[in-house]
């Protein structure tokens, strides 16, 4: 590939990096990125993906922007409220980078759409605020063979792990199943502060962005855990489980199912 | 009158827009990509936001009483109290609103026209010459082929996905009145053995960069026209530059890939062509006849001011006893309210009664002789201007920089003072009647100075230190089949002294006239000196404190300014001041040489000039207009010293000039030609977007450097060389990452480097990523170093 003076320009600081260089550039110029869930986590993510050169990035929401989302979901601006998510953060990045190729999915995600979207994509990035919707890019995810960085925040807690087809630990052989309905707090009774979704969402791009220049630890079979009110990070071990419903060694969820949990309230508000 | 058809998906493309429409009100929807849609449906957004401007497609001109109705009607519902005629006789409704773009575009449809293709990089209007099938020099009729060959390409969706704009004229004879020896591609109708048939020419246009079409086959048959349209769309479609608008048309194609390569992928495109067994084109002829009507001749009051208007715009057909009649329209604009009248008057004339021209007048035809005075009367009770001569009609101005982003001067209203200034002169106008006067604001020739008699195009001048506006004089163009060629430039003078310099050179001609048959003979023999001696006259302009009019343009109420002008083709106009220095430079080279050494005060003072022409000359480059010779030399340190563009031992030239320090200025002769030297190389690998694409080149010193054998012993080892002199950190370490990244293990890289930041970091992170430093040595006042890669 030949870069543009622009491109040289635009892209130094990664060029200079011996782990990314000239090839690792180009690796991320060919990459084709999945954001699922335009808001806390995806703005940040689509935001640096987007300034990092990702070749393509697909977004998918079915939602608009509310004035709640902007605490927080800081690819979208104050005069874009009531405009689909997934329009005001592919105008942002267009801004950013012109080079990026957008893709759009104004629908949410369930089993009879998800593996037709994630099936052009060479990294997922979950940026969802419901359990269903975890579970169901995590199973679809493990039946297309696709890698993906799973991310959840609350209050003032994180938490993020990334998925490797068939060497590492999925979704589901640590936490198995839907939490009871009641049992995690939704997060407009429990609240977040904004900057957490910052923090995690760039940790989602950067394992993405390492991901494709295949350099370095990425976040598997690891649990990276962060409590930002006291500001403690720390990595818990995971492994993969022989028993895992859909990636073990006799997997009893063979097919994408539509799990029943009310969303977070804070969408429906 | 059978117009063009529109096509079966058109509808289907309406609801499209409406759509896009509807999701952009919903937000839903970028204007970009709106836009992406909207101009290729001749949907243009006017410099005021949020209103539009609807171009209205009329092939080869024709337009029907009843359509014109219809425009009138929609432009006084939904535009502004005026339509304009266009250059390319097409109609323009202006100030829509977005909200009401729908319904236009649905009530244009209901009268079978179309708007889809005014603008983009589409199929645009296809003209015709205004005479054509009344003329009584042409082959044949050509208007038939212009509509049908609209017809077929607007129904063909890759026609709106052009590399750029794409335009296609007819004419009927070699006198080319259509224009197609200037066209993307020209057809000029022609009888071959009692056959019908066409020369045609390819990859003209006008523009920034103007090129005359270029003769390319003798003869087609008229069934051949599409087969040929085809063809040479198909190969502009494929290889056209789709990167770099400004060099896409036809033309660049043409430039490129040279003549014969153009003609071998033409006739590869032609053979694929043959083999899909198009039809050819369905040719309705049309009937240039007149009607039997049932209106009774009238009278006229004032039987002389008849005979003068007769004189003046009615011609005889072809045709027994039929008449053509201009009705002239003062710069193509014209009230809704009175071409509502028109149109509703002409409509017993039947539906060929109407003809856009490029001049932007209408043309009325097939009237019967009997009827001129009922029409002489109508345009008597209805336009105020309908009979001054011809001269004013013909005028031709682009809208200028009072709307138009790219504009330099306000053409318009230097056509109002030229107007002014012929309505006062007591010369004989109707002698001038067939004289084609043109101004455009800028170099990009939208008022079509290129084919003008006597032609301007604005550019912004200077002196001392203060711009003015100015014109760029032209004249002499001539349109016709195998002799085309554009006005030639003859001089420069300030934009005041535009209308003094017309009047003072019509009356030249005037006064000459009898020994010539027309202006062109006058112009091919003395009238070029003479308008050359008239622009002498005028080139100089008072001192800004002497006369300060000279400093505002025509209808200007700010001192001239290129503030807030776009980035457009128009940066030609920069160009013209960069030009006044290479001058400036080669003027004291040359004195310089001219006095070797005795008198040394004259020296230092030349010395000075030459290092203060070349800190100024790119200066404009970079958005500074200096006022003073301190704001030169700051503005040069800033952006060219610093930026490291220019080397850093320079510095000291420019202190001494600026301090006026004689003794390093005469010691340091031969720096400040170097200097000279090295703007007018940074100026030479400038590229449209004003970046210096010098770090691909060799810098005049490296060059030598290299060529003199600086690299020793290395000197017979195989290896790449750059030069990153110039090249700031981190840019030249990215540089050499990817010039690394392109070789193989141990090949050998040298690179020269600046002194100071580059010298101590580069090297430091080559090593660091493993690579080998083999050699790295000082060379003056920089480095270089030669690389092994790991």
């Amino acid at each position: 590939m030949n870069f543009s003076e622009e491109q040289l320009e635009r892209y130094s600081r990664h060029i200079i990096l011996a782990e990314v260089g000239v090839k690792g550039q180009e690796k991320i110029m060919q990459a084709k990125v999945l954001i699922i869930g335009v808001g806390g986590l995806g703005s940040p993510a689509a935001l640096y993906l987007a300034a990092a050169g990702c070749g393509t990035i697909g977004l998918v929401d079915g939602d608009c922007v509310e004035v709640s989302n902007l605490q927080r979901q800081v690819i979208h601006f104050t005069p874009d409220i009531g405009k689909p998510k997934v329009i005001s953060a592919k105008e942002k990045i267009e801004k950013i980078n012109p080079e990026v190729k957008v893709n759009t999915y104004k629908e949410r995600v369930f089993a009879r759409n998800i593996t037709d979207i994630i099936k052009d994509y060479d990294f997922i990035i979950d940026g969802t605020d419901n359990f269903p919707a975890k579970f169901l890019i995590n199973d679809a995810c493990v039946f297309s063979k696709k890698p993906f960085s799973h991310g959840g925040i609350l209050k003032f807690d994180g938490q993020t792990m990334t998925y490797l087809p068939k060497i590492s630990a999925c979704y589901r052989c640590v936490f198995g199943t839907l939490p009871p309905k009641g049992a995690v707090p939704s997060c407009s009774q429990a609240g977040i502060l904004g900057a957490i979704a910052g923090m995690l969402g760039t940790i989602q791009a950067a394992e993405a962005l390492k991901y494709f220049v295949q350099k370095g630890e990425l976040l598997t079979n690891r649990l990276l855990i962060f409590d930002a009110l006291n500001m403690n990070f720390r990595t818990v071990k995971v492994r993969k489980n022989p028993e895992c419903p859909v990636c073990g060694d006799k997997p009893t969820i063979t097919k994408l199912i539509d799990q029943e949990q009310p969303a977070c309230d804070l969408r429906k508000k | 009158m059978k117009s063009y058809n529109l096509p079966s998906g058109f509808d289907a493309d309406i609801d499209k827009l409406k759509g896009l429409l509807d999701e952009y009100n919903r937000g839903a929807l970028s204007a970009a990509q709106l836009k992406a849609y909207r101009v290729p449906f001749g949907v243009y957004e006017q410099r005021e936001r949020d209103t539009y401007m609807v171009r209205v497609r009329c092939a080869a001109g024709c337009i029907s009483p009843k359509q014109l109705q219809k425009i009138a009607d929609i432009s006084s519902r939904y535009g502004a109290n005026q339509i304009h005629l266009t250059t390319r006789q097409e109609l323009q409704i202006h100030y829509v609103k977005l909200n009401n773009i729908i319904e236009v575009i649905q009530s244009l449809k209901e009268v079978g026209l179309a708007s889809r293709g005014g603008g983009g990089n589409t199929i645009r209007n296809i003209i015709a010459s205004e005479y054509s099938g009344i003329d009584t020099r042409e082959a044949f009729d050509v208007t038939p082929y212009a509509i049908a060959l609209t017809t077929r390409l607007i129904a063909e969706e890759d026609s709106w996905t052009l590399p750029r704009k794409f335009k296609i004229a007819f004419s009927g004879s070699s006198q080319d009145l259509g224009y197609a020896t200037i066209a993307d591609l020209g057809f000029i109708a022609r009888i071959k053995n009692s056959k019908k048939g066409f020369r045609v020419y390819v990859a003209g246009g006008m523009g920034v960069k103007p090129r005359v079409g270029n003769f390319f086959l003798d003869f087609v048959s008229e069934t051949q026209v599409y087969q040929i349209t085809r063809s040479v769309k198909n190969l502009f479609w494929k290889y056209g530059n789709r990167k770099n608008k400004h060099a896409a048309r036809l033309r660049f194609l043409w430039q490129d890939l040279g003549e014969d390569e153009f003609r071998r992928r033409f006739i590869e495109e032609y053979e694929v062509v043959k083999k899909e067994n198009h039809p050819s084109l369905k040719i309705e002829q049309i009937d240039n006849t007149g009607l039997n009507l049932d209106i009774k001749p009238e009278e006229v009051k004032d039987k002389e001011d008849f005979e003068l208007w007769k004189k003046r715009f009615v011609r005889l057909q072809k045709q027994k006893d039929l008449f053509s009649v201009i009705v002239a329209v003062e710069l193509g604009f014209i009230d809704n309210a009175q071409v509502l009248k028109l149109a509703k008057f002409l409509e017993p004339f039947g539906d060929n009664v109407i003809h856009l021209t490029k001049d932007q007048n209408f043309q009325l035809r097939n009237i019967s002789g009997q009827y001129l005075t009922n029409i002489y009367n109508f345009l008597k009770n209805n336009l105020a201007n309908f009979n001054r001569p011809f001269i004013f009609d013909k005028l031709i101005s682009c809208a200028g920089a009072s709307t138009c982003q790219l504009g330099i001067c306000l053409s318009r209203g230097a056509v109002k003072a030229i107007m002014q200034a012929l309505e006062k002169s007591r010369m004989d106008l109707a002698l001038l009647a067939d004289l084609k006067i043109s101004i455009s604001g800028c170099p990009n020739a939208c008022g079509q100075h290129h084919v003008a008699d006597l032609g301007f195009f604005g550019k912004a001048a200077r002196k001392n230190e203060k711009l003015y506006p100015a014109y760029n004089v032209v004249a002499g163009a001539l349109v016709s089949d195998g002799k085309t060629k554009f006005a030639d430039k003859i001089g420069e003078i300030g934009a005041k002294n535009v209308p003094s310099l017309v009047e003072d050179f019509l009356s030249m001609y005037l006064s000459k006239h009898h020994n010539y048959k027309d202006f062109r003979e006058y112009i091919e023999n003395c009238g070029k000196n003479d308008l050359k001696q008239i622009c002498d006259k005028y080139k100089d302009v008072p001192d800004f404190d002497e006369d300060k009019n000279y400093y505002f343009d025509w209808g200007a109420k700010d001192v001239f300014s290129l503030a807030g002008r776009g980035m457009g083709e128009c940066s030609a106009g920069l160009f013209d001041l960069i030009d006044v220095d290479i001058t400036n430079i080669k003027e004291t080279k040359r004195k310089l040489l001219a006095s070797p050494g005795e008198d040394k005060d004259k020296k230092e003072k030349l010395l000075r000039e030459l290092t203060f022409y070349a800190s100024r000359m790119l200066l404009i480059t970079r958005g500074v207009e200096p006022k003073t010779e301190a704001q030169v030399y700051d503005s040069f340190r800033e952006h060219f010293i610093n930026t490291s563009l220019v080397e850093a031992h320079f510095k000291d030239i420019i202190q001494a000039a600026e301090s006026k320090n004689s003794p390093v200025i005469l010691a340091q002769e031969k720096k400040i030609y170097e200097l000279a030297d090295r703007v007018k190389f940074l100026y030479d690998n400038m590229d449209n977007a004003f970046q210096f694409k010098v770090e691909q080149v060799l810098t005049p010193a490296g060059k030598a450097a290299v060529e003199g054998g600086v690299c020793g012993q290395l000197k017979s080892k195989p290896k790449i060389f750059k030069d990153f002199r110039g090249v700031a950190c981190p840019m030249n370490f990215v540089k050499t990452k990817i010039e690394l990244s392109k070789m193989k293990s141990k090949e050998i890289l040298e690179i020269l480097l600046d002194d100071g930041e580059p010298i101590e970091n580069v090297p430091g992170s080559v090593k660091e990523e493993g690579h080998k430093i083999i050699e790295q040595k000082k060379k003056g006042n920089f480095w270089s170093i030669v690389i092994e890669k790991k």
